[in-house]
């Protein structure tokens, strides 16, 4: 790694968990300048000679946009009505932004699926109707077929888990995600997130989890039952 | 016919604590001789050259200071003033007339409201030596008369070169004092001092390697008899990868020829410069021989990496059955040398991922040795070192009637009992003990005789990590014969091994006359000074270790690694970098509940720690504020989250305290963003 991107990754690491703090104060716009401001000074690098081809800097911004995602998506949650729509919508735009960095990084040792997962979840938010192959009902790219990018999205994620990110407990909750998304029946998506408890994770990677399913078993309880259990299943484990 | 000559003279400037001018003299266009009390250990250096054109000044960086009280040193200029040849060096003039030139205070030129101009002073006279005790100095008598309430205007003269005033000429000292009590004299080092110090002579004859990359470097141990495609393998590997895997790196590779590197002590020594500075080396290994294992040991104390061993080059097997690898790289990584593209991408992967490892991981190790070296010496030292003498020989039955005749020679010169590797009591891993053993045992006999591989790795361990030389002997059926020109010949030459008969050990007394007189110096230790040059093809008493110790990147050493990066470190290890991003535990056990927190509670200190240090320096105003503000803003958050939650007392008053100091900073970085 060069030296101008090891500077930069700790920058963005530190204004990461600057943003985070405010985020959790509730602190959204704050929030979202500090990250804004990082993913401004991560483009730059990007675009500069010294850190362009380093595939850290590419995880980092691909890391940033999913954050900012995130950071929309909770205000989203927050807000009333049509300004809870163009939040999500923000939401879905950031993980599309993150998604394009992820998509260069697959098979290196950075790759992800967070944006991946979440610029579908953010569709489902949107629009559950989404989830029965019904057409898109507005929000950005409403051509995308959900079902066949979760298909395309477990059989990555399976990949992955099975070779270098075997102990990465986020890959168990992507997949969880996309196996309770994609089928009615939850057996493999409950299996997965046992397979996650099996790695001890942290609390706060159990409380993300929490934080990306209880909407959707909200929002689509009624397609994806085995979205309310696999909710109910996490919190008895923090 | 090595005349004075005006135009070398150099203005040096000493910026430091305090602020001097002396006097320099060039020995090359880029090379300064000039008095070691000028500037202090932190001062940084300006040369001043009437010859350089338009601009005068260049920086200058020390490269040689004088041991113990020899009141020299050299600095080399960034850039070059001439194409001068070196004086001719005359210890042996210590009478008679003298000549120079210096920036004698009293030659200061003022002008009102203006800097000084500083003149220099022609100087002459005649000179003896002065013996008594301590070192000789000469002893300057001058032509000119300084009054003596002025006696302080020869301040600035030191430095200045002494030069025989005659048709012959030649450098015969540089002046260092001046008399307290006679107004027209002077006091100089003589040239004999530097003349003998290994260090001083190798900066002024060039080696075969030239002047070494300033940028980092990757350089190539080519062996005996070895292929030419290794080097350009190497170099096309760099060229390829120079805008991402090695960017920074020097774009050719430095190859260093195992015969040239043993050819003269200049060369020796400029090839242990270059193991020292060497970023990542590839070592030809084939056939594992002799000169190559030895560099090999010395590499192995400088540098914990990168080093990549290749075998296989030219029409050599790539490598021999595992019983024939010698113990010392039995663990190293062999990477099979071929003509075909795999060998690229093999050579591409290892230094690649050598130098992501040594930069992540500070138990990294490509060679063996480097940690082992560098452990304390034992707590037994001071009466198994009395008692023992190391050896290092071959092993085998063919040997150990050898070995049993040597036992009671040994024992009886040094009054120790001789102990080989597989006598080692210590019960740490074999390869550990042996290592520590030979940085610390005072007294070690090496039997050069099959020209074992492992031997000779030991030995350049040796020779690299101790400036008590070793005793090399050797079976005379093993000895090279005198018109042999390969790396066995030159190696002899360089090292003079003992030779002795093992038919006939006691009848011809040779290796009980060398055991005697080594034993003899080893007891009686003379005081500090450098090594000597006697021979330029053979090696002085502890050359090598005086090389390697001036060469040594200290830079890189552990020991000096900043307090709060230590911390960091530690923290990472356990949680990683980024752990919101990779949570994955790497910690073995981590999935133990009460290790896992224990780690957590161990990480959180460590970034308390690190923030504690931070604060202290930057309170303490450190000339790298600026730096230190900034690293403060970016660990700050980190602190904070990490003491997300905790309901300790001192943990909310530690958060209390970043949030307070990352509020500062803010207001501070807005107010100077403002003002801009």
């Amino acid at each position: 790694m060069s030296e101008v991107a090891d500077r930069l990754l700790r920058r963005v690491i530190s204004a990461k968990a600057l943003a985070t703090s405010a985020r959790d104060e509730e602190e959204w716009q704050e929030s979202i300048d500090i990250l804004r401001d990082a993913i401004g000074q991560a483009r730059a690098a990007v675009a500069n000679e010294a850190a362009s081809t380093d595939e850290s800097v590419k995880a980092a911004l691909a890391d940033l946009y999913g954050l900012l995602g995130g950071t929309w998506r909770r205000r989203g949650f927050k807000a009333p009505g049509a300004e809870r729509r163009s939040y999500l919508t923000n939401s879905i735009e950031a993980y599309d932004e993150g998604f394009g960095y992820e998509r260069d990084l697959e098979g290196t040792k950075d790759a992800s699926t967070y944006n991946r997962i979440n610029r579908l979840t953010g569709r489902v938010l949107l629009d559950a109707g989404t989830l029965s192959g019904g057409p898109h009902s507005g929000g950005p790219d409403s051509g995308l077929d959900i079902r066949r990018e979760l298909v395309e999205a477990e059989s990555i994620v399976r990949t992955q888990i099975e070779t270098f990110r075997q102990r990465d407990p986020w890959a168990y909750c992507d997949l969880a995600t996309i196996q309770l998304l994609a089928e009615p029946a939850s057996g493999r998506g409950l299996a997965t997130l046992q397979g996650l408890l099996r790695l001890r994770p942290q609390r706060f990677v159990l409380e993300s989890t929490i934080a990306t399913l209880e909407p959707l078993a909200e929002a689509a309880a009624e397609q994806r039952p085995g979205l309310v259990e696999a909710v109910a299943q996490l919190r008895r484990e923090l | 016919m090595s005349a004075f000559d005006e135009r070398r003279v150099a203005l040096v400037q000493a910026e430091g604590s305090k602020r001097e001018t002396a006097t320099g003299y060039f020995l090359t266009g880029s090379l300064v001789l000039t008095a070691k009390h000028v500037g202090t250990s932190d001062s940084s250096f300006e040369v001043r050259s009437e010859t350089g054109g338009a601009e005068k000044w260049s920086p200058a960086t020390v490269v040689w200071t004088g041991a113990g009280n020899v009141d020299a040193k050299l600095l080399r200029t960034d850039r070059s003033f001439g194409d001068w040849e070196p004086p001719e060096l005359r210890p042996e003039v210590t009478s008679g007339p003298w000549r120079s030139s210096g920036f004698a205070s009293i030659a200061v030129d003022q002008h009102a409201g203006g800097p000084p101009d500083w003149k220099t002073l022609p100087l002459s006279g005649s000179l003896g030596l002065s013996g008594g005790q301590g070192q000789p100095l000469l002893a300057l008598s001058l032509d000119q008369h300084m009054l003596e309430s002025r006696i302080s205007g020869w301040g600035g003269v030191s430095g200045s070169p002494i030069f025989a005033d005659g048709a012959h000429g030649g450098l015969i000292g540089l002046i260092t004092d001046a008399s307290r009590g006679l107004a027209n004299g002077l006091f100089g080092l003589p040239i004999s001092q530097l003349a003998a110090d290994i260090g001083f002579v190798s900066h002024l004859t060039p080696s075969f390697l030239g002047d070494l990359p300033q940028d980092p470097f990757c350089a190539v141990l080519t062996r005996e008899g070895g292929s030419a495609d290794l080097v350009a393998t190497v170099a096309n590997v760099l060229a390829g990868e120079s805008a991402t895997t090695f960017a920074g790196l020097h774009p050719e590779p430095v190859e260093i020829d195992v015969r040239s590197a043993l050819g003269s002590v200049r060369n020796w020594v400029a090839t242990v410069e270059a193991l020292a500075r060497a970023d990542y080396l590839v070592a030809d290994v084939t056939l594992f021989q002799p000169a190559v294992m030895l560099l090999l040991g010395i590499r192995s104390v400088l540098r914990r990496g990168v080093t990549v061993s290749v075998s296989g080059t030219g029409a050599d097997p790539v490598a021999p059955a595992d019983e024939e690898l010698p113990f010392n790289v039995q663990e190293t990584r062999l990477v099979p040398f071929s003509q075909d593209s795999s060998f690229y991408k093999r050579i591409h992967q290892a230094l690649a991922e050598g130098a992501a490892s040594l930069a992540n991981d500070p138990a990294y190790l490509d060679l063996p040795a480097y940690h082992a070296v560098r452990v304390p010496r034992p707590e037994s030292w001071a009466t198994s070192d009395r008692d023992n003498v190391l050896v290092l020989c071959p092993y085998g039955f063919n040997y150990q009637k050898t070995f049993d005749r040597f036992y009671s020679m040994i024992k009886g010169a040094t009054k120790a009992e001789p102990r080989r590797m597989l006598d080692l009591r210590s019960p740490r891993l074999v390869g550990q003990a042996l290592y520590e053993e030979i940085r610390w045992a005072s007294k070690c006999v090496v039997d050069w005789s099959h020209w074992r591989p492992n031997v000779f790795f030991e030995l350049g361990v040796r020779l690299g990590c101790s400036d008590r030389d070793p005793l090399s002997i050797i079976d005379v059926s093993d000895q090279p014969d005198s018109a042999d020109t390969s790396q066995k010949s030159l190696l002899v030459r360089l090292l003079q091994p003992v030779a002795y008969d093992p038919e006939r050990l006691h009848e011809k007394k040779v290796v009980q006359l060398a055991l005697a007189d080594w034993a003899g110096r080893l007891a009686t230790p003379s005081p500090e000074s450098p090594p000597q040059v006697n021979d330029v093809s053979t090696l002085p008493s502890a050359g090598t270790f005086s090389a390697a110790q001036e060469a040594y990147r200290w830079q890189h050493d552990s020991a000096l690694s900043r307090p709060d990066h230590q911390h960091r470190r530690r923290s990472e290890q356990i949680l990683g970098a980024d752990p919101i991003r990779l949570p994955e535990r790497m910690i073995l056990f981590a999935g133990n509940t009460a290790f896992d927190a224990a780690l957590s509670a161990a990480a959180q200190e460590n970034r308390i720690a690190q923030w504690l240090y931070l604060r202290h320096r930057a309170e303490a105003d450190d000339p790298g504020l600026d730096e230190l503000r900034e690293e403060l803003m970016e660990l700050g958050p980190l602190v904070l989250e990490m003491l997300k939650g905790s309901s300790e007392p001192r943990h909310a008053g530690l958060r209390r305290e970043v949030r307070g100091y990352l509020r500062q900073l803010a207001d501070f970085e807005r107010e100077r963003t403002e003002h801009e």
